[in-house]
């Protein structure tokens, strides 16, 4: 793992630590076989590119889809996401059409759904919550009609660290004959993704919120809507045919990977769905629930912490969000930073549940499977110095 | 005192409880918003300027404590000031928070904020007002 200089890491909602398999995996790349893929007509080519077709085939596999070219390599959520917007987006919305997202998305499957209705003239509904932070599943059902083509939904908020009901929103949207959209990059880490029990048209996640490395992620989408939507970036390796006039394309995945990807990206990702698959997601919930409550009952042993989202245990994946006080959480991170606590503090890029939670900040806490108890240990003793600090 | 003691000092936790100047001038020529994209924390600065000098000077706004108390000793030291003066006052206090030579004499109460240097993320806080007089200096000077 990810060797950290004397800190209580509690950042792994932003990005994890990688095990030594992946970093393996990557240096074994970049220092014996940095060949590219799809093209070379000598033998290492052919194995590199072999392996990197195989991470497809592989995370086929583990996410439930029905065949490896419903597998889109990104270069992560954000850029997953960005994709479906542009393509599907842009050539399934009018402006009689509305799209729905929560109020707890991340920016990242907030911002394109709110450009690309800027763009089609469709209207963008926002779903909200009910008072401990769950997505109103009432809300939703009233706010979805035969208009709302499209669904984007965080899979788990990376605020309030709750799973949503994926596969009911699934049920209410295509009973109007709309898609779903998941962005999975918050849950991937904690819980077990299947495409199909989830009822996900779309799916997106990236390997670095999932003991991979940054810069690569998946685009999982159905090969039926994949077929029907245009590429939205041109250049090598996604052509099939190009003459002075006319471009014809590859087929899904590869005309939407225009360029030469992220081979070692790819490479790391498939060695850290091997590393989550030898650990288990069965131990991974057992383990985080441990550290979770430990967690949340630290915290609420101290009297001027606020959690947010909700209330009781078990239902925080990985994920709290909690506010010292009045004080400012850029103040509280400070003080842990010097207690040797690493956390998140600021709008989480969400400021659309930032304004309904009324505040402009908090910190976060967010463990995986490998944090330590003692790691917990060191974040409850410092949050108890902030006030001593502070007043 | 520790530094992140020597960051929270008694001065810098009163200004930032009762800040100084803090509220919207009944009159002034200069109006400007500035945020910090990491939080979202938001403030104005007022200025109402005549003949080259700072008037009064005033600032509302949102922020944690480093943000809150540096707009009130920025305050505080620029109130009356002639603007050729103030914008050695800002460079002086900008070297001081990013670790540059600087005149501690002439700061006063700003010393306060010596440590900040050893607090890199939070230098955006503690620049944050002073950003905001930065751009009203710019337009006076247009």
């Amino acid at each position: 793992m990810t060797k950290y200089k004397k800190i209580a890491y509690l950042d792994n909602a932003a990005t994890t630590p990688v095990p030594k398999s992946v970093i393996e995996t990557i240096n074994n790349y970049y220092g014996c076989r940095k060949v590219s893929v799809h093209r070379g007509m000598y033998d290492l080519a052919g194995e590199v590119t072999r392996d990197y077709e195989h991470v497809r085939e592989q995370v086929a596999q583990w996410i439930g889809a029905s065949k490896s070219t419903e597998v889109i390599f990104t270069s992560g959520t954000t850029d997953g996401l960005n994709l479906v917007a542009n393509s599907y987006g842009t050539t399934n919305l009018t402006d009689q059409d509305q799209i729905i997202v929560s109020i707890f998305e991340h920016h990242s499957n907030f911002v394109p759904w709110q450009q690309i209705a800027k763009k089609t003239g469709a209207t963008l509904k926002v779903v909200g919550t009910t008072p401990d932070g769950q997505l109103d599943l009432n809300e939703l059902e009233h706010l979805i009609s035969s208009k709302t083509k499209i669904v984007a939904l965080s899979m788990m908020s990376n605020v309030l660290g709750n799973l949503v009901p994926v596969k009911e929103v699934a049920d209410l949207i295509h009973r109007q004959n709309g898609i779903l959209v998941v962005d999975a990059a918050q849950s991937v880490a904690h819980v077990p993704i299947n495409v199909q029990s989830l009822g996900a048209d779309f799916l997106a996640f990236s390997a670095h919120k999932m003991f991979g490395p940054t810069g690569v992620g998946v685009l999982f989408g159905k090969e039926q809507l994949l077929k029907g939507m245009p590429p939205i970036q041109y250049g090598g390796e996604m052509v099939d045919q190009v003459d002075l006039k006319h471009t014809s394309f590859q087929n899904a995945p590869i005309k939407f990977e225009a360029g030469t990807p992220n081979i070692a990206g790819v490479l790391g990702l498939g060695t850290a769905i091997d590393y989550i698959q030898d650990v288990g997601y069965q131990t991974i919930e057992q383990r985080e629930q441990v550290l979770m409550d430990r967690l949340l009952s630290g915290l609420r042993a101290i009297k001027s912490v606020k959690i947010y989202g909700p209330q009781v245990d078990n239902q925080h994946f990985g994920v709290v969000s909690f506010n010292v006080g009045d004080y400012h959480a850029h103040d509280v991170a400070t003080i842990l930073n010097s207690e040797g606590v690493a956390v998140r503090a600021g709008h989480l890029c969400a400021e659309p549940l930032m304004n309904q939670l009324g505040v402009s900040s908090v910190v976060r806490a967010s463990v995986t499977f490998e944090t330590t108890l003692s790691e917990i240990k060191c974040l409850i003793d410092a949050v108890r110095k902030v006030e001593d600090i502070l007043k | 005192m520790n530094n992140v003691q020597q960051l929270y000092q008694k001065i810098i936790l009163e200004h930032a409880n009762h800040p100084n100047g803090f509220g919207v001038l009944e009159s002034y020529t200069h109006q400007v918003e500035l945020r910090n994209v990491e939080c979202g924390d938001s403030f104005q600065v007022f200025a109402l300027v005549e003949e080259r000098q700072i008037k009064k000077i005033s600032f509302v706004g949102e922020g944690c404590i480093i943000s809150k108390a540096s707009a009130s000793m920025m305050i505080d030291s620029i109130h009356g000031t002639k603007i050729e003066n103030i914008q050695k006052q800002v460079e002086n206090f900008q070297n001081m928070i990013l670790n540059k030579p600087f005149d501690e004499n002439s700061l006063g109460d700003l010393v306060a904020f010596k440590s900040l240097n050893q607090f890199p993320t939070r230098v955006r806080c503690g620049m944050l007002p002073w950003h905001a007089l930065i751009q009203i200096l710019e337009e006076i000077n247009e």
